[in-house]
């Protein structure tokens, strides 16, 4: 995030205009169709991945893990290799490590609490995709300084956001547990008290 | 209090044939009262290894591992454990993050940050102080008012009524007294009430050594002379109890003695003191105990030195900033003996001082509640405390005094006339031309079990310097 990187908007816009086909027709596990045809997301990684000038071992290693991942990892891997085709990000050069650690380690976690399709169609979660992707590669968007790009991710982060929300509900149902569970008590006879307070 | 009744296991999980039998004799015993009530210990094995322990600990620490300027080793883990493990505390501010978070965090710098709590917090959402480690299944609740009418749920679980056994044994070793416990009756909790509930039981720690509640009020029993005979067979070790209950205790005509007396719950002035050591020919105790914390100190020399169990004590002023050893001030407590609602810098009400005398933590000056001003007919004003301390000499076990908007002043007691015009003479020394009476509280009042003891109507002076607190 130390460095200032490309226009926020510039990178959000070529997202919207991501093609269906890289996220509703991924490819599952096991090689067969999730839907119905669609991209093989292991293929369009390793094929990037190339293009950025990665070793062919990483390659090969980056593919196996690729298509280690579940079908929702796999989507947003799609869509997010979309991103990094954007003119701003083929331009710059000594990524190609970072890049195969963000499409392979990096992007899981959100998947797994987003559908993916909402990296293209829902603004929010646009623009924590493109927050994302820059953070991990050491951007943040021009005009933006450390701490104000640091809150903006924060307050997008949908990771953040599902574990707040389910220690809450656990918070809400262990209080809950405690009220019923001293109701019960309540009926019942204390333990007795040596001495007057 | 609640009226679904357990069974015997659920009362006694650790009940043995020592027990059973010590529970039929209190449960036979002809001259018994009419016990309105069934309660157990409930405590579990694990519960139980909980209570030797401290016993262990307590043992071992004296004096306490603190002195001025210094806080407990213990204490930061204590605060770590509540911003991990406690719903309260987690949501509350930097200074806790910053001791619980950091290795190294420096106490004594972080520590005055740590907001205050009060029983407010409490009432609001007790569950709250529940840690989340802590299973449910033994948990307990009790219901307190104080004198204040101020209704508060705790939560606690059994380790922590049967943890005040081995504190009362640390103060009863102050003064050269053992519990053998056994099969004898170990403790009776004497009360003085119109109505109050009653029970027996019998406590695994003290190897199964029976206790019972009872009521001296003559209703509760079925004949004459049987109060006496009860407790006399009983002969318990120790009584507990409150200064009025014990006054009325003295006058009954009894053939043994126990060996100690331990006063809770209101003040116990030397002059009462010195009558019941008198009466029963043995020590009485005074202890300052709280249903949110537990016992936090016991008499020792005028003073009350403070538990060495893991409890940590500050003296803040109003506005609850610390003052320095020596100077009154409201007693804040943290730990005590209830893990299932751990405090941290909980405001108890009470007024004293903290000073250390040879090593121990000691309470100085204390005295219960939030501090009463009364208004003198030239405008100066009363501390309660001067009150307490101008009726030290007079053997008082039950006092009130209120003070109406218009100044007059109502002293309500029971006494005779003779000790009735000390107190006069006491009071007008204190408060000079100030309308005062007299008024002897008729029985029905005097039984009616523990009030506030000081109030006022007149409005709380506007300020409040320390030195005047």
């Amino acid at each position: 995030m130390h460095n200032s990187g490309p226009e926020l908007d510039s990178l959000t816009h070529w997202l919207t205009e991501c093609p269906a086909e890289f996220y509703q027709y991924a490819v599952g596990n096991d090689g067969k169709n999730l839907a119905q045809p669609g991209i093989h997301v292991a293929a369009i990684v390793g094929d990037h991945l190339s293009d950025v000038g990665l070793a062919e071992d990483r390659i090969r290693q980056a593919k196996g893990s690729v298509s280690s991942a579940n079908a929702a990892q796999q989507q947003l891997m799609s869509i997010t290799v979309w991103l990094l085709r954007s003119p701003w990000f083929m331009n710059q050069e000594g990524l190609a490590n970072t890049i195969a650690e963000l499409l392979c380690n990096g992007l899981r976690d959100l998947a797994d609490t987003i559908k993916p399709e909402l990296a293209v169609t829902d603004p929010d979660r646009r623009e924590e995709l493109v927050r994302l992707c820059l953070n991990q590669l050491g951007f943040r968007p021009a005009g933006e300084t450390v701490e104000q790009a640091s809150d903006r991710l924060t307050t997008l982060d949908s990771v953040e956001r599902t574990k707040i929300m389910l220690s809450m509900r656990a918070a809400e149902a262990r209080a809950r547990q405690i009220r019923e569970e001293m109701a019960r008590k309540r009926a019942q006879e204390a333990a007795a008290r040596y001495s007057p307070e | 209090m609640a009226d679904m009744e357990l069974t015997e296991r659920e009362r006694f999980p650790l009940l043995n044939d020592a027990g059973r039998q010590m529970l039929e004799r209190l449960r036979q015993h002809p001259r018994a009262p009419a016990f309105n009530y069934h309660c157990g210990e409930k405590l579990s094995e694990v519960g139980l290894r909980r209570v030797r322990e401290l016993a262990l600990e307590l043992k071992k620490q004296s004096p306490a591992s603190w002195t001025v300027g210094e806080h407990p080793q213990w204490l930061t883990d204590f605060v770590r454990g509540c911003w991990a493990d406690v719903p309260f505390y987690r949501h509350r501010d930097a200074a806790l993050r910053e001791i619980a978070s950091s290795e190294d965090a420096d106490m004594m710098r972080v520590w005055a940050d740590v907001p205050l709590i009060d029983r407010s917090h409490l009432r609001r959402a007790p569950w709250e102080f529940v840690p989340d480690s802590v299973e449910l299944d033994d948990l307990i609740v009790y219901q307190t008012s104080g004198t204040t009418g101020n209704f508060v749920t705790l939560i606690c679980d059994p380790v922590a009524p049967a943890s005040y056994l081995p504190l009362f044994e640390t103060a009863l070793t102050a003064y050269g007294v053992n519990l053998d416990g056994g099969q004898r009756v170990s403790i009776l909790h004497m009360a003085a009430q119109r109505s109050t509930y009653t029970h027996f039981s019998t406590i695994s720690y003290l190897d199964f050594a029976g206790f019972a509640k009872i009521n001296l009020h003559p209703d509760e029993w079925r004949s004459q002379g049987d109060c006496a005979a009860f407790i006399d067979d009983c002969d318990a070790e120790i009584y507990t109890g409150d200064p009025f209950a014990f006054a009325e205790l003295a006058k009954i005509p009894l053939k043994t003695r126990p060996k100690a007396l331990i006063s809770a719950a209101t003040t116990l002035l030397p002059a009462v003191r010195d009558h019941l050591q008198s009466h029963f020919g043995c020590p009485v105790i005074d202890v300052i105990s709280m249903n949110e914390t537990g016992p936090i100190a016991y008499a020792w020399k005028n003073q009350h030195r403070v538990f060495p169990h893991q409890i940590y004590i500050e003296i803040v002023d109003p506005s609850g900033r610390l003052v320095p050893p020596g100077i009154r001030g409201e007693i804040v407590v943290s730990g005590g003996v209830n893990r299932m609602m751990p405090l941290l810098r909980y405001r108890t009400g009470d007024q004293g001082a903290l000073e250390f005398v040879s090593g121990y933590p000691t309470l100085t000056q204390f005295t219960g509640r939030t501090p009463v001003h009364f208004r003198r007919w030239d405008g100066e004003l009363v501390r309660s405390v001067d009150v307490i301390v101008a009726l030290y000499p007079i053997p008082l076990p039950l006092f009130r005094l209120h003070q109406y908007t218009d100044q007059r002043l109502v002293f309500q007691t029971r006494c005779d006339p003779a000790t009735e015009r000390i107190v006069m003479s006491k009071l007008h020394n204190l408060f000079g031309e100030t309308p005062l009476e007299i008024e002897q509280l008729s029985d029905e009042a005097a039984w009616n079990g523990k009030a506030i003891q000081f109030s006022s109507d007149l409005s709380p002076p506007l300020l409040i310097d320390n030195a005047s607190y």
